[in-house]
């Protein structure tokens, strides 16, 4: 069956070289990291730059426009107490969505923590053992591929409740084909390199050989496999609760938000455009690095 | 100009809703819709009230009917009825009343029916409304009787609301409905077309018999579309694509209103919303055990906060376990108001001063705010809870399995006026009796064995009055029901949840 | 080259026979079915009676044989909800799903290899990047989001489209776009990518020493190389836009298998999610199928492989 899912073309990667003059010259490099530090800075001091508990209800300050409903409309409740406005419980929504932040990078990190090493398990095993090995995991990526990743993981989660473990595990169990697939692709043009022929020769051991020689050098290809799978299931998380069966409340994921506020998108926008702003920042960070990553390992480059 | 007012002015400048609803009117067609489809047209083997009670009394007529600004029982296919005794019901049908298909409406379609339903080897879906009816026998070609197992009060809320009459061999020797004769019935609207899972299309009867008091078919057709996302039937009614839609999220009643050539309307209905307790032996212990912590959860809730600013117009707070207009629905309980102080010393007495974690079950098709509200109000006194949002199917396997320790629910009675409909489903060491109480299940089982009020009344009495002292459950407030619909569409909501179509018509 | 196509097949059918047994563990380990089936209200006793009637108390091993006999046989079982073969109930909602799977899966090549050639032709220029920026933008909006967005603009306000539904073709075109928005940045990078290499390949710079002109090139060797890779991707492509179905369908209210899924998940009508998946499995080996032959074909070197 076909293996070729990988939108990166493998035969571009080579060992990882990245000098800093090249990465700061990378425009997409650049802005991709920006934004995703930037993210990740917000939700790692989420205590310090909002002095709001993200669950503190206050059912008398429900759903209070953003601060510029008080510029442009002169709202009377819309001020700089609740910057963003307040949700349907009347929980600031700044502070939910700095706190979201960290839901939703933290699902999308495990969840590609686990594809990733599920994924490079297998990929490398394939790739460097070839033979029957790479055709009974040739066999287990095609089976993966053949299952939707939607409705089994709707299908998981709605059996197992949808705790953010689980939610966590069932992306992270069910998004590693890309990882694998190109994972072994890398690991047969490395095995065929002179050195690791050379440490073969001279006796080295297996585990060794895939640990000195081979790991770093499929390192680039993880690294842009894994922005696009860590983009990948964040989308995936709002599309399951969009659904219904996302992370459970309180707990403020982007994905969440935006799902709760879709019935909002006709007279209270706002509600579903923040989280959706957010979301798409998030997105298009973790791409636009991806994008740089892979540009920056490339022989040539493409500046 | 508030801010809402704004967005809703711009895009009530943009729609242009009144034109497309008056062409509808043109073509005399009521189109609705709602989040579940339909997957069986007939009344029983449906869970869903959109094919129970609509199709049930579209397509379908019960034998009585229930006037619903009255409260009496009119006659519809029965022209008479009486008790025999207290087991025995005897019905003497209507002369002139036609099926679809132009056969006249016997006896034997009436035993047919009840005999068909009553047999709990059919399955019909919710064997409640049935498992106290014995049998149904034919006196002679126009009178019926109907035999009870035992004495059962409200049986003629049953007759009245739920038990549509089908023709003799309706189900036919596969159980399939309508495989004999095709899905007929004598209501006001006969089947076009039934699509499972999506569309229903409905047409006038014209043979509908003079003198019902459901009253002749306003529209020439009704059509029903399932819509599972409750924005996309907002849009769909923005656009002149619906005439009527329900279930309205309450944040987007207020501003839908304000839209040209649309009506929203808040109603509140019989459902009523609970906190139920778990007072089982658990795995690891189980503090709801303590009467305390029930208490202290009681007093931490503000309920009156929650309906004013969560639940919204159409919604009552309630301290009684029950519906006021039920029968036996007792107000004079132990009362727990909000009291967070008072909560914490519970709590602490109870030797939570630190807190407590518990789950909490609800029902994940109602709005999940309510449930969050609840449960923050919990963590203001201390009290953390796992929330689980679930299916009713799901989350009443937790209950049946000691799975939880509270759930947050729901309960409609069907539209039964009746607290026999409600508390016996809950206390009587059914599945989702959490409490196991000797005394409520003895009382609730004795109340619905007889037919002598005060009898009824007393034990009623007995078992309220336990429930909210022992604080098996919390009440909380009724649903409110919001609907929306085309302005020039006339439509009344009643407390039963049950939209009569059949009175419903375009404003002249 | 039979040989091959053989080979290719019996692998097609153990894929199939691998997701059948994922899926029947899933749905019958994670879940009581007997307790679905029996439904609100229903006593111990009558989920007990249940387990028997059904004979959900043998071991899962024999019931997944019997289970998969009965597939053989196109026998599915009966759907817990709706009380009729599994088989009818998912294919009656097949036909939306397909054509809304293959009207968005056009408009996704019809907008991915234009933009992709283009973009390959001259990396760098406004076209690109433009290319690009459209591709991360469709990369970063979750379809539902872009759904909702597009029934407000599109259908509310300028009423151009119906809302909901799937009774005409008018009403598949919203959903269709939204769909083909969410598979044509992979389909439209992987032409670029592919058009680059291509491009920077020997017998293109030959051609060009040659004389020929660029139009030609183009057409007459680039292309084919660039597209030859897409070939399977594309197969890939349309069973994630068949994943991607269940939010779609959703919104959209159309009936197709996508929207039968969801609802069959809410309400542990397990049979019918097994059903579904093993259906879209079925179709994507058959698609992936189709696409290695058809590169083997214009391939011969991929069929020693």
């Amino acid at each position: 069956m076909s293996q070729a899912t990988s939108e990166a073309p493998v035969s571009t990667f080579a060992a990882p070289r990245f000098p800093i003059r090249r990465m700061l010259r990378h425009r997409s490099f650049v802005i991709g990291a920006a934004g995703l530090g930037l993210i990740v800075i917000l939700a790692a001091a989420a205590p310090l730059i909002t002095w709001h508990d993200p669950y503190a209800q206050d059912l008398m300050n429900r759903r209070i426009p953003p601060i510029w409903y008080a510029w442009f409309w002169d709202h009377p409740s819309a001020g700089w107490h609740h910057p963003l406005g307040t949700d349907n419980l009347g929980r600031d929504y700044w502070a939910r969505l700095v706190y979201g932040a960290r839901i939703s990078l933290l699902i999308g990190f495990s969840a590609t923590l686990v594809s990733g090493l599920i994924g490079t398990f297998l990929g490398v095993a394939a790739g460097y053992f070839g033979g029957r090995v790479d055709l009974v995991i040739s066999f287990i990526i095609t089976t993966r591929l053949a299952m939707p990743v939607i409705l089994v993981a709707l299908a998981t989660v709605a059996l197992l409740n949808s705790t953010l473990l689980v939610i966590t595990m069932v992306l992270g169990l069910l998004l590693w084909d890309r990882f694998a697939v190109v994972m072994r692709s890398a690991t047969m043009q490395a095995r065929s390199q002179e050195y690791v022929t050379a440490a073969k020769a001279i006796g080295c051991s297996t585990p060794r050989i895939i640990l000195t020689e081979i790991l770093p050098n499929v390192a680039a290809a993880f690294t842009v496999i894994a922005t696009i799978e860590m983009a990948t299931a964040v989308l995936y998380e709002a599309a399951l609760s969009f659904l219904g069966l996302g992370v459970q409340p309180p707990l403020p994921s982007w994905g969440l938000m935006l799902a709760e506020a879709k019935e909002d998108i006709f007279f209270s926008p706002w509600m579903i455009t923040l989280p959706g702003i957010a979301l798409f920042v998030l997105l298009l960070s973790i791409n636009l690095l991806g994008d740089g990553i892979r540009d920056l390992s490339a022989p040539g480059g493409r500046s | 100009m508030n801010f809402e007012g704004l967005i809703a002015g711009t895009i009530a400048g943009l729609v242009l809703a009144a034109g497309s609803a008056q062409a509808q009117q043109a073509e005399n067609k009521l189109r609705w819709s709602s989040t579940v489809s339909i997957t069986a047209p007939d009344p029983y083997y449906n869970f869903h009230r959109e094919a129970m009670i609509l199709n049930g009394q579209l397509v379908w007529d019960t034998l009585i009917y229930r006037n619903p600004q009255t409260g009496e029982y009119e006659p519809l296919l029965a022209t008479s009825w009486k008790w025999i005794d207290d087991v025995t019901l005897e019905f003497v049908l209507r002369e002139d009343v036609k099926f679809h298909d132009g056969r006249s409406l016997t006896s034997k379609d009436v035993v047919y029916t009840y005999n068909y339903i009553s047999d709990p080897a059919n399955k019909i879906n919710v064997q409640s409304n049935v498992n106290w009816i014995k049998n149904a026998e034919e006196i002679d070609e126009k009178t019926v009787r109907l035999n009870l197992k035992s004495a059962f009060p409200p049986a003629l809320e049953y007759v009245a609301s739920l038990h549509a009459i089908l023709p003799d061999g309706f189900f036919g020797n596969d159980g399939k409905a309508g495989s004999n004769g095709g899905l007929i019935g004598t209501g006001p609207y006969k089947f076009d077309e039934f699509v499972p899972g999506s569309t229903m299309q409905l047409s006038r009867w014209d043979g509908y018999f003079d003198g019902s008091p459901k009253g002749k078919p306003n529209f020439s057709e009704v059509e029903y579309r399932a819509i599972p996302d409750p924005s996309t039937q907002m849009a769909e009614l923005l656009s002149g694509g619906l005439d009527w839609i329900w279930y309205v999220p309450k944040d987007q009643a207020g501003p839908l209103s304000t839209m040209p050539g649309v009506v929203v309307n808040p109603a509140e209905t019989m459902r009523i919303s609970f906190l139920s307790y778990n007072v089982r032996d658990m795995e690891g212990g189980n503090p709801l055990q303590d009467i305390r912590v029930r208490q202290a959860i009681a007093h931490a809730i503000d309920r009156d906060t929650i309906v004013k600013q969560v639940v919204g117009q159409g919604s009552t707070a309630i301290t009684a376990p029950c519906f006021r207009t039920q029968f036996g629905c007792q107000q004079e309980v132990t009362q727990h108001p909000y009291d967070p102080e008072k909560a914490k010393a519970l709590l602490a007495e109870a030797g939570y001063a630190d807190g407590v974690t518990l789950d909490l079950v609800a029902n994940s098709s109602r709005d999940r705010a309510w449930v969050e509200s609840v449960a923050g109000y919990l963590s203001a006194v201390g009290i953390k809870t796992n929330v689980q949002l679930l299916q009713y199917a799901a989350a009443s396997e937790r209950m049946a399995s000691n799975r939880t320790h509270l759930f947050m629910g729901d309960w409609g009675s069907y539209g039964i006026n009746d607290v026999s409909a409600l508390l016996n489903n809950f206390f009587t060491f059914t599945p989702d009796d959490m409490a196991r109480d000797e005394t409520v299940s003895n009382a609730l089982k004795a109340a619905a064995a007889t037919i002598d009020k005060d009898t009824r009344i007393e034990n009623y009495d007995v078992a309220t009055k336990r429930i909210a002292e022992q604080v098996y459950w919390h009440p909380l407030w009724t649903n409110p029901t919001t609907y929306a619909h085309q302005a020039d569409l006339e439509f009344q909501a009643f407390p039963d949840e049950n939209p009569r179509f059949f009175q419903v018509k375009w404003k002249d | 080259m039979l040989v091959f196509a053989l080979k290719r097949f019996v692998v097609g059918i153990l894929v199939m026979l691998a997701v059948s047994t994922i899926t029947f563990t899933l749905t019958n380990v994670a879940a009581d079915p007997a307790r679905t089936i029996a439904g609100e209200g229903a006593s111990a006793a009558d989920v007990e009676a249940i387990r028997e009637a059904y004979g959900f108390d043998r071991p899962i091993i024999v019931r997944y044989g019997e289970w998969l006999g009965g597939a053989l046989r196109a026998d599915l079982g009966d759907s817990y909800r709706q009380r009729r073969p599994v088989v009818d109930v998912v294919m009656e909602r097949l036909p939306v799903t397909m054509s809304l799977g293959g009207l968005a899966f056009a408009i996704a090549i019809l907008a991915a290899i234009p933009l992709g050639i283009i973009a390959g032709l001259r990396p760098n220029s406004w076209i690109d990047r433009a290319s690009l920026t459209f591709a991360l933008i469709g990369q970063a909006m979750p379809t539902f989001w872009f759904a909702l967005l597009g029934i407000v603009v599109f259908s509310v306000t300028l009423k151009w489209l119906p809302v909901s539904g799937s009774s005409s073709l008018s009403h598949f075109v919203l959903p269709a776009v939204v769909l083909a928005y969410y598979a044509t940045p992979t389909l439209m990078r992987l032409t670029r990518a592919g058009m680059i290499e291509v491009m920077q390949s020997d017998y293109i710079r030959t051609a060009k020493a040659k004389g020929l002109r660029t139009g030609k090139i183009v057409l007459k060797h680039a292309l084919r190389n660039a597209i030859l890779p897409l070939v399977s991707v594309a197969a890939v492509q349309f069973g994630f836009m068949l994943g991607g179905s269940v939010v779609v369908e959703t919104i959209f209210a159309m009936r197709g298998v996508g929207y039968l899924a969801w609802e069959s998940i809410t309400y542990s009508d397990l049979p019918v999610v097994q059903a579904i998946v093993l259906t879209i499995a079925a179709i994507y080996v058959v698609l992936t199928l189709a696409a290695d032959i058809m590169n083997a074909w214009l391939d011969p070197r991929l069929r020693s492989n």
